[in-house]
């Protein structure tokens, strides 16, 4: 079981939204992590093969996806960051249809439906309309739906997009109960989303996959010291303009910075153990976080 | 499984329950004003209408079925003077001259068709011509038929002269001798009425069966469902052509049991004598030599083709510009198009007779003297807008399939 993208650009006009991706992805939980505008959403719109690349290629164990067309995409699971579905249709009825839609056959379709809506706690709102469903119940209907061909490619983009904590917590664990036998490939621009429950970690920006491991050893491979220091109020803003501030606690006469650098900052500086956020924010520098529009 | 959920996505919608209403509120006022449209003049020179006026002006003009010879041309000249020699009919009186127009009820039709027939020439219309012909003119009746229109194509200070080439002017008139007579005349109010008014079930009803459809594609990209569904299976290749095939059924369905119901009621309610007479005793010029019945059917197939291509173009421009709201405005600008390009020049009127708009008033059409050469033979416009249209379609179905097959989402 292998996806491999190989020198895959995707352009625009004159933008070029994925720039020579090259990776390959067994069985596992793959988290994508980047800022909104780092290509993740176009990447992961190829491997659904909604979009066909500029160059390079998608291949599963060996055979081009985009060739293998339908054969392709019954192995797929999808749920789209901007997940939109039939306002008039109950959630039965939805999942029905994209189960037709999805090849699976009506008598295995009304047992695998009424298994997933369990699994995702919609098992009482089955009956409802989708368009009256909160915003956690039309992701859980969202996942169920990407489910329902037992898929052996998964693909999440933002799920956890406009969902409360507890949502986004329920969420990660569903997620971590679906992963079993498949490549599950979840973007996000929430690090915590992916810190517990992927395997591997990879960092998208402008395009490209800068870095890629599991938590740690992103964690290990960066080169900066995450350091904890008080600083007094006149001196936050020639830091904040110095370093990389991963955060900023007001504490009585200044504030409380953690901060990364190879060097000791300040004198009273304390080494602190390093975190997904600071990789995140070593990566993505004063970007991270910024609602820059989707590509 | 697919369609089932197609028709039930469309049909889900408010807008969709609306334009229902709307479409059934077409035929139950087509076929009203259809019933309603049959007129008889009583005994005092009042109107009346309903259903015992239906049964007065069949019981009238029924008494004048049978073929139109010689010998009943004879007797409509002779009762009509016999009428118009009453001081009714010769009366200042409104009142009184109505009462005379009720007498002549009967033999109205036919005594419509000398004006015509006796005509100065084929393009005149004088609505008292007949007033004025004499029983030893009746053997020219069919005769002068002819030979108007041979006048007029081959009089070099008629448009008709240069309008047509020598092919097609013969066509036409072979066409005229061809239609057998004497016609056979009967009451045919039924019929009558249900193609005056069929504007509304077949053209407005195209448009209303557009609207209703217009989404069937575009949908899936405004309720931003079109990444889910282009990333299944069948996305882009079973789905799309259950999209097409709901499409079509929901489109036929509705098309023949609106014109089902809207046929059932006129011809019901009015009677369907009258279908084998030819169209002629009705529109005495026309050139296709077809029964009332078979240009009835005409009508209502053509409508079907057209309302079809309507449907599938409409489909096609949402499914490309994933947009309903630009899409909605192409039957309309079709419909509109013609009465447009009209006015620039008469070089265009050859196109404009193959237009789609034609397709959805072919009562009106049949009027029209739009000929058409291909090779040696010459054709009607209404005998080559079938094959035009559903080779469109032909051709519109695997456009429409390969447009979503081939989707890009962005």
């Amino acid at each position: 079981m292998e996806l491999k993208i190989t020198k895959l650009t995707k352009t625009f006009q004159d933008v070029t939204a994925v720039n020579g991706v090259s990776y390959a992805m067994g069985c596992g939980v793959y988290g994508l992590l980047g800022v909104n505008g780092a290509g993740k959403t176009t990447l992961m719109r190829m491997l659904a093969t909604l979009i066909r690349p500029t160059e390079g290629a998608i291949t599963w164990n060996g055979r081009d996806i985009f060739e293998m067309d339908g054969e392709y995409r019954r192995l797929l699971g999808y749920l789209p960051q901007d997940f939109g579905y039939y306002p008039d249709f109950t959630v039965q009825d939805y999942l029905m249809y994209i189960a037709s839609i999805k090849g699976i056959r009506p008598g295995v379709a009304k047992q695998r439906v009424k298994a997933l809506l369990h699994q995702v706690g919609l098992g009482k709102a089955r009956n409802k309309k989708m368009k009256t469903l909160s915003g956690g119940m039309k992701r859980r209907a969202g996942i169920a739906q990407a489910m329902l061909n037992d898929p052996k490619i998964l693909i999440l983009d933002e799920p956890t997009a406009g969902l409360d904590p507890s949502e986004r917590i329920r969420f990660r664990n569903l997620i971590s109960e679906l992963s079993e036998d498949r490549i599950v490939l979840l973007s996000t621009h929430i690090v915590s989303d992916v810190e517990y429950i992927a395997g591997e970690i990879l960092l998208m920006k402008n395009g490209e996959i800068t870095v890629s491991g599991t938590s740690g050893e992103l964690i290990s491979s960066m080169p900066q010291k995450v350091w904890r220091c008080t600083v007094p109020k006149e001196k936050i803003e020639a830091c904040l303009k110095s370093f990389k501030v991963s955060n900023v606690k007001t504490v009585p006469g200044g504030a409380e910075l953690r901060i990364l650098s190879p060097t000791p900052p300040r004198a009273n500086a304390v080494q602190e153990t390093a975190t997904l956020e600071d990789v995140f924010l070593h990566y993505f520098g004063e970007r991270a976080g910024e609602d820059d529009g989707e590509i | 499984m697919m369609v089932r959920f197609e028709l039930k996505k469309v049909l889900g919608k408010t807008s969709s329950k609306i334009t229902l209403l709307i479409w059934a509120g077409l035929i139950l006022i087509g076929s009203l004003l259809a019933i309603n449209g049959v007129e008889w003049t009583d005994e005092q020179g009042q109107q009346q209408q309903g259903h015992a006026a239906v049964m007065k002006l069949r019981e009238a003009q029924k008494q004048w079925s049978g073929p139109l010879d010689e010998e009943t041309l004879t007797q409509v000249i002779l009762e009509n003077q016999r009428i118009e020699a009453t001081p009714e009919a010769n009366s200042q009186d409104t009142q009184q001259r109505n009462i005379a127009f009720g007498w002549k009820q009967g033999i109205y039709e036919i005594w419509w068709l000398m004006n015509y027939a006796y005509a100065d020439g084929f393009q005149s219309m004088d609505a008292y011509v007949a007033d004025r012909v004499t029983v030893d003119m009746v053997s020219q009746f069919y005769l002068n038929r002819v030979k108007l229109l041979r006048d007029w194509l081959y009089d070099e200070s008629n448009e008709a002269y240069s309008l047509f080439s020598e092919q097609e002017k013969q066509f036409l008139l072979q066409q005229y001798e061809q239609i057998e007579t004497p016609f056979q005349y009967d009451y045919w109010g039924g019929w009558n009425q249900a193609m005056y008014q069929s504007f509304l079930p077949i053209a407005m009803g195209a448009l209303v069966l557009t609207f209703l459809v217009v989404g069937f594609f575009s949908d899936e990209f405004r309720w931003k469902a079109d990444a889910i569904y282009f990333s299944s299976q069948y996305g882009r290749t079973k789905a799309t052509a259950a999209k097409i095939k709901a499409a079509l059924l929901l489109i036929t369905g509705l098309y023949w049991l609106g014109i089902g119901v809207y046929t059932a009621v006129i011809l019901g309610y009015l009677g369907a004598d009258g279908g084998g007479c030819p169209i002629q005793i009705s529109i005495w010029k026309c050139f296709y030599n077809w029964k009332i019945w078979q240009v009835y059917l005409i009508a209502v197939v053509l409508g079907y083709i057209g309302t079809l291509f309507f449907v599938l173009l409409t489909m096609w421009v949402s499914a490309k510009t994933k947009s309903a709201v630009f899409s909605v405005t192409i039957p309309f600008i079709l419909i509109l198009l013609p009465s447009m390009l009209e006015n620039l020049s008469t070089s265009v009127d050859k196109v404009i007779g193959l237009l789609p708009d034609r397709l959805l008033q072919v009562t009106q059409c049949i009027r029209y003297f739009d000929v058409y050469s291909i090779g040696q033979k010459s054709f009607g416009a209404l005998h080559l807008l079938p094959w035009i249209y559903l080779a469109l379609i032909a051709l519109l179905i695997p456009a429409l399939y390969l447009e979503f097959r081939r989707k890009q989402i962005t």
